[in-house]
C-alpha cells in the first residue's frame, strides 16, 4: 500500500495505491474516485475491530458514520482517491504498536491491521469543544486523519496547552485535563480563551489551525431557511 | 474556457474504465461514456454513503473536485 497526499493543505485528497487483494477501510462517503477493479464492501465494523451494530451506533456520537467501507483491489493493483466534507488538510499516521487517539470526525481511513475502537474520554469533553467519544487506533499499519484548516504536530515532553476545539489527535502517553487559560477565571473568560486543554506526558499532538465548531457557530446565524 | 470547483481540481486520464463519485465529477472529455450505477450491491449502496457512482468508460480526461458541496452543506446543517 502506498499513500500520498495531493492538493494539500487547502483541499487535501489522499491517493491510495492498493496491491492485488489489499484492502483499505474508510469512513462512509469518503470516496472521490477509484479504479473499476476496486470492490466496495460495507460493514458496521473495521476489519480487525470488534463489535457490530452497537459499535456503529457509538460512532454516531464520535461524529463518524455508522458504516465502514472496505475497498479491495481485485485482479491486479488499483488506485483510490479519498476526500472529506470539510475544507482542510490530511495527515498520514504510522502505527507501530502504539495507540493514537483521534478526535471524533477526523478519522478518514486505515489499513487492514489497524484496530479501531470508539472510546469514551470522560465528561470533560462536554466542555472541551471536542466530541465526547474519540477513535482509538492501535495495531500495525497506516491511518489517515483529516482536519479543518492546516494540521501541524507538536512533540510534547512535560506540559503543553492547546485551545479547545483545536486537537485532532494525540499519542498514548499523553493525557489532558481542562484548565482555565489565565491566572483567574475572570481573565480567562474576558480574554476570550475560556477553557483550554492542558496536556501532560510525552508524545506527539496533532493540532488544526481552525476550529470547525466555532466556524459552524459563526456561519449559522447568516444562513437563511429555504422558504417553502 | 475557465471553470471552477469546490476544493482542488484533479485532472485524470481515463484509459478503459474509472469509477467516480457523482458529487465529485466536474467535467469530462466528450468522447467518454458515462453510466450511472450503484456503488455496490443494493443494501451496500444505501448504507455505504457512496450511493450512486458514475462509471466513466473510454479514453479521455476527467476533472474531479476534491470536495463536494453536499457533504459540506450536510456538515453545516448540524449546527443549524
Amino acid at each position: 500500500m502506498d499513500i500520498s497526499l495531493e492538493y494539500n493543505p487547502g483541499s487535501t485528497a489522499a491517493k491510495i495505491r492498493l496491491d492485488e487483494n489489499e484492502t483499505i477501510t474508510a469512513e462512509g462517503g469518503a470516496m472521490i474516485a477509484m479504479s473499476s477493479n476496486v470492490d466496495i464492501y460495507t460493514t458496521t465494523k473495521s476489519k480487525k475491530g470488534g463489535g457490530g451494530l452497537m459499535s456503529g451506533v457509538k460512532r454516531i456520537f464520535a461524529q463518524e458514520s455508522i458504516f465502514f467501507n472496505h475497498f479491495t483491489a481485485k485482479q491486479g493493483s488499483g488506485t483510490i482517491y479519498l476526500g472529506t466534507s470539510l475544507p482542510g488538510d490530511m495527515e498520514i499516521l504510522d502505527l507501530t504498536g502504539n495507540k493514537i487517539y483521534v478526535q471524533g470526525g477526523s478519522y478518514v481511513a486505515s489499513s487492514e491491521d489497524v484496530h479501531l475502537e470508539t472510546v469514551w474520554q470522560g465528561a470533560k469533553n462536554l466542555l472541551s469543544g471536542e466530541s465526547l467519544f474519540w477513535v482509538e487506533l492501535s495495531g500495525q499499519g497506516k491511518a489517515i486523519i483529516n482536519a479543518f484548516g492546516v494540521i501541524y504536530s507538536i512533540d510534547v515532553d512535560g506540559e503543553y496547552i492547546i485551545d479547545t476545539g483545536h486537537i485532532v489527535a494525540y499519542e498514548e502517553g499523553l493525557n489532558f485535563t481542562l484548565s482555565k487559560a489565565g491566572e483567574s477565571w475572570l481573565s480567562s473568560i474576558l480574554g476570550g480563551e475560556g477553557i483550554v486543554c492542558k496536556f501532560k506526558g510525552k508524545g506527539r499532538i496533532w493540532c488544526q489551525s481552525h476550529s470547525s465548531t466555532s466556524f459552524g457557530q459563526q456561519i449559522t446565524p447568516h444562513l437563511k431557511a429555504i422558504k417553502s | 474556457m475557465l471553470f471552477g470547483a469546490f476544493g482542488g481540481i484533479m485532472e485524470r486520464q481515463v484509459k478503459g474504465e474509472m469509477i467516480v463519485d457523482t458529487g465529485h465529477l466536474v467535467a469530462y472529455d466528450p468522447q467518454l461514456n458515462l453510466k450511472i450505477q450503484m456503488s455496490g450491491g443494493f443494501i451496500s449502496s444505501i448504507t455505504s454513503g457512496e450511493g450512486l457512482v458514475t462509471r466513466v468508460e473510454g479514453d479521455g480526461r476527467v476533472w474531479l473536485q476534491t470536495r463536494n458541496l453536499q457533504g459540506f452543506a450536510s456538515w453545516i446543517n448540524r449546527f443549524f
